[in-house]
């Protein structure tokens, strides 16, 4: 499922990024890359999405969020196109 | 605290609901003004204390549909908070705009004397009016909603 | 060599550099005490600054860069960030950190080390880092990366002193050990070849780090491609990169840049997790409650509507005493000394009628602009803008922009010039390129003017509505150039954006005035020069014509106006314009509106005969019917950018597009005035 879709408040993994090379790139170094682990934080439905990265594939999600994360609580912004581009799956749903 | 949060649900609940009562009566009056100005009869209700000005109605009807959707997220504290918040913000910004701009006007009926010009302005009908008005009750809100926020932090 | 012009050569040259929206200006300012744009939205910077400090009495070169995540020739503030750093090579390089945010920053640190920048670390924004729960372990950070670590607070000024007196230790013994990253056994291999063939160019090496040159290869980065292309060597270097890339990739299944890039920001993830530590847990902090509402899917866009009312009754309701002070020195005050002067009567008429005329009837605007300037920079230092852009983002999509295009659109309510400079930090080409192009269509504060006078003249009681309607056409034509330039010269689909969303900052009202008078200082510069030169201009094509020197009695006699040059001007473009019924001086007013479009307002000015801001909606009342007047309004809206934007686009986009700007609005101008008049007739407006 597109990043666009994903249901506010619900944890994702990122699964991978059909985006260019610029893109993906920039997408991975916003911390953004397949087998992290995605909060989101608010959509307004099928458009831009703001999330917050809250831990990667080593470990598991639900000890590092709100632990020992330093990204969490620092959120980007990703715009509808961008957003389309990356495909996550559920990881657990939370409030 | 815990006991008397339903009051501040119904007080917030309420002032939104008055603005956004007074945001339709400025709509009304506006469209009344500019498509049937011959229509005496139907002429503004409280013409003078309701000015037909849109903008303002924009600003009214956002503080009131914040405050009074306050209400929908009653079951949580942060979410009620951020639209009593950012309704109360709007509507005591608006207050101090309109205040700043009373203000503004008194000056420039001075200025205009340079020119010889009497301006009449009306303070009465500057300050009554509805964003004014609501406008206080509006910084209490707000300034409530802030401490609130404060006991956290 | 003398001393002097050796200090001179020498002179010390400190770069700042950090990710979007760190506080880098403000650091800017504090270590300079000079200027530079400070906003809290990601992207303020677009072009590098340039200010002063001293060191051991000596004047060293503070250059402020735009703010970037890492030196890729990715996006064009990255490349001129990192061509400041390879071409300037700076002393120091000042690398500031988001305390709060620490890991996505050290990636853009770990970049620079790579480079072999000599860095000194200052961690901004501390305060929030523990107002979210964490501590930082700043002797740990100093350890891991080998470099000066201070820790700050910019906007209180904290820390500063400390970082000056690094800046110094820094600058006196050079070179800082580089920092190796592992990126794993085969990969390390592949760069060990490559720079073996790099060593058999001395020239390149001495230029440039050659384990950075090698990985940039690795990461088929063009601008260091390009580079290395002028190198004797060149074909050897790419047959071996080309060689490794295959290998690599063979090797580990994927896309070697992504794999670099990873590895890089895994070990910015390592350091980040040995040097914090979360000491107490925080739900949400205040910006994130506050962004609930905010950004809510229902009360979004009307909080945007009603901020943007807001900001237009601050510039206009609230600065009305201030135009009509400066009205009344210009228009009475001045004029009337000049006028009863016992001057000779060119002379008086020259200085009346065609500078303080011309200069006065602009800078009646100043309080209008400098109070919207002073609103917008309020709203950019709490950091408004990235929520605008996110809600925003799901409407311009549609119309083949994006969210961060608004950035663009709003600065254009101020000036289009550096609104088309800011497109730049839009990273998708096509999104900038019809961002950029459209944005003359926003209406900028030089049309202002144009409006205030018209509907002073023919809409006194919906003056505010008539003049937000002009916005809203703007924006709607904006929109809609928007789709069409997408469909027909820019296809291909939209990247969109990513931007990191600030927390909410009390604005500083030092940061709010300077930035604010950053901005005015344009309208005033253009104030003094072209807008006085073209007053003065249009007052001597109305007092001479074909037949030589008519005399000052032209300005206050119609008929001999007529015999006048900006009567020839006005007259032979008369035809074309027929069916909107504008008579000849409107016309000729907006020929030299192309030169700014304040210009319109004091050319009606002297045209009109009309002393001062005050006379002139009297005298259009006269020309004008109010639907004319209307047309009028929305054709000095759309028809050509001025000089200045034209200028902008040209260095953005290049002289094909410029002119391509140029004629789409004239056309568009034109059919949408004729569309007024032809809309506004049957429904029996005049």
């Amino acid at each position: 499922m597109p990043l666009s879709f994903a249901p506010e408040g619900h944890l994702v993994r990122v699964v991978c990024i059909r985006a260019g090379r610029g893109l993906s790139r920039r997408l991975i170094e916003m911390g953004i890359a397949p087998g992290k682990v995605l909060r989101v934080v608010r959509t307004l439905g099928a458009g831009p999405v703001i999330i917050e990265v809250c831990g990667d594939k080593s470990k598991s999600v639900s000890d590092r969020c709100n632990l020992c994360c330093t990204s969490c609580g620092n959120r980007i912004v990703i715009g509808f196109g961008t957003a389309m581009k990356i495909l996550v799956e559920e990881v657990a749903r939370r409030e | 605290m815990r006991r008397s949060a339903p009051l501040m649900h119904i007080a917030v609940c309420a002032l939104g609901a008055i603005y956004l009562i007074f945001a339709s009566l400025m709509l009304y009056n506006w469209i009344i003004t500019v498509f049937f100005p011959t229509a005496k009869l139907l002429y503004s209700i409280c013409g003078v204390f309701i000015p037909p000005d849109p903008g303002s109605a924009i600003v009214l009807a956002t503080t009131g549909m914040l405050l009074a959707g306050s209400v929908y997220y009653h079951y949580d504290r942060y979410k009620f908070i951020s639209c009593v918040l950012v309704g109360s913000l709007l509507g005591s910004a608006i207050l101090v705009l309109q205040l700043l701009t009373v203000i503004a006007n008194a000056i420039d009926a001075q200025i205009l004397m340079l020119y010889g010009e009497i301006v009449e302005y009306g303070l009465k009908e500057e300050i009554m009016r509805p964003d004014v008005l609501l406008g206080i009750p509006s910084a209490i809100v707000l300034y409530n909603s802030v401490r609130e926020l404060r006991k956290q932090w | 060599m003398s001393e002097l012009s050796k200090a001179k050569h020498n002179r010390i040259k400190i770069a700042l550099a950090g990710t979007p929206n760190v506080g880098k200006s403000v650091i800017f300012n504090n270590l300079t005490g000079g200027r530079a744009w400070v906003g809290n939205w990601p992207g303020t910077t677009v072009e590098k600054k340039v200010g002063k400090m001293r060191i051991d009495r000596q004047d060293a070169e503070v250059i402020d860069l735009p703010g970037i995540y890492s030196l890729t020739a990715y996006s064009l503030d990255e490349l001129i960030a990192r061509n400041a750093i390879i071409e300037e090579k700076p002393d120091v390089v000042v690398n500031i950190l988001n305390a709060s945010n620490i890991e996505r920053s050290l990636y853009l640190t770990i970049s620079l080390l790579e480079m072999g920048a000599n860095v000194v670390v200052a961690l901004n924004m501390i305060d929030i880092a523990r107002e979210r729960g964490y501590e930082i372990d700043v002797r740990k950070l100093r350890e891991l990366l080998g470099v000066p670590v201070v820790p700050t607070i910019a906007i209180k000024g904290v820390g500063i002193d400390e970082l000056k007196e690094e800046i110094k230790k820094a600058c006196r013994g050079r070179k800082t050990p580089e920092l190796i990253i592992n990126y794993g056994d085969e990969v390390e291999r592949e760069i060990e070849k490559i720079i073996s063939v790099l060593e058999k160019d001395p020239a390149l090496i001495k230029k440039y780090n050659k384990r950075w040159l090698a990985i940039k290869l690795l990461e088929k980065d063009e601008d260091v491609i390009e580079r290395v292309r002028k190198s004797q060597v060149a074909s050897m270097i790419l047959k071996q990169v080309e060689k490794s890339i295959k290998t690599l990739e063979e090797a580990l299944g994927r896309d070697i840049e992504e794999y670099i890039a990873e590895k890089r920001y895994e070990y910015a993830f390592r350091i980040s997790n040995e040097c914090v530590k979360v000491v107490r847990e925080v739900p949400q902090t205040p910006s994130d409650i506050i962004d609930f509402a905010i950004t809510h899917k229902v009360f979004g866009i009307p909080i945007i509507l009603s901020i943007l009312y807001m900001a237009f009754k601050f510039a206009f309701d609230v600065a009305t005493p201030l135009v009509d002070l400066i009205d009344w020195f210009f228009a009475a005050f001045l004029y009337d000394i000049v006028k009863s002067s016992t001057l000779p009567e060119v002379v008086k008429s020259f200085l009346a009628d065609g500078v303080i005329t011309g200069i006065g009837s602009i800078l009646v605007f100043l309080p209008n602009i400098v109070f919207l300037f002073i609103f917008i920079s309020l709203l950019e230092d709490l950091g408004y803008m990235a929520r605008a852009a996110f809600i925003i983002d799901k409407i311009m999509h549609r119309w083949g922009l994006t969210g961060k295009s608004i950035i663009p659109l709003i600065i254009g309510i101020g000036c289009n010039v550096p609104a088309i400079i800011a497109t730049r930090a839009i990273e998708d080409e096509n999104d900038r390129n019809v961002t950029a192009l459209v944005n003359p269509l926003v209406s900028c504060s030089a049309r202002l003017p144009v409006y205030l006078v018209i509907a002073a003249a023919f809409f006194v009681a919906y003056r505010g509505v008539v003049v937000l309607s002009m916005y809203l056409l703007g924006m709607l034509l904006a929109i809609m150039m928007a789709l069409l330039l997408r469909k027909c010269v820019f296809r291909g689909p939209s990247t969109g954006f990513i931007m990191e969303l600030p927390p909410y900052m009390t604005p500083l009202p030092k940061n709010v005035l300077i930035k604010t008078w950053e901005r005015t200082k344009r309208f005033l510069f253009k104030a003094g020069t072209v807008i006085l030169l073209a007053t003065v201009l249009v007052w001597a094509l109305s007092v001479t014509g074909p037949s030589g020197y008519i005399g000052t009695e032209a300005l206050e006699d119609p008929t001999l106006l007529e015999k006048s040059w900006v009567g020839v001007i006005g007259k032979t473009m008369q035809p074309l314009f027929y069916p909107m019924g504008w008579d000849w001086r409107a016309i000729a007013a907006l020929f030299f509106g192309f030169m700014a479009k304040e210009i319109v307002v004091s050319t009606m000015a002297v045209l009109y005969g009309a002393a001062g801001e005050e006379e002139l909606p009297k005298m259009l009342s006269m020309a004008f019917t109010p639907l004319s007047a209307y047309a009028y309004m929305a054709f000095v809206l759309i028809y050509v950018p001025c000089l200045a934007t034209l200028a902008a686009l040209r260095g953005e986009l290049g002289l094909k597009y410029a002119i391509l700007a140029l004629i789409y609005e004239i056309l568009l101008a034109y059919l949408v005035a004729l569309a007024i008049i032809c809309i506004g007739i049957p429904l029996g407006l005049k």
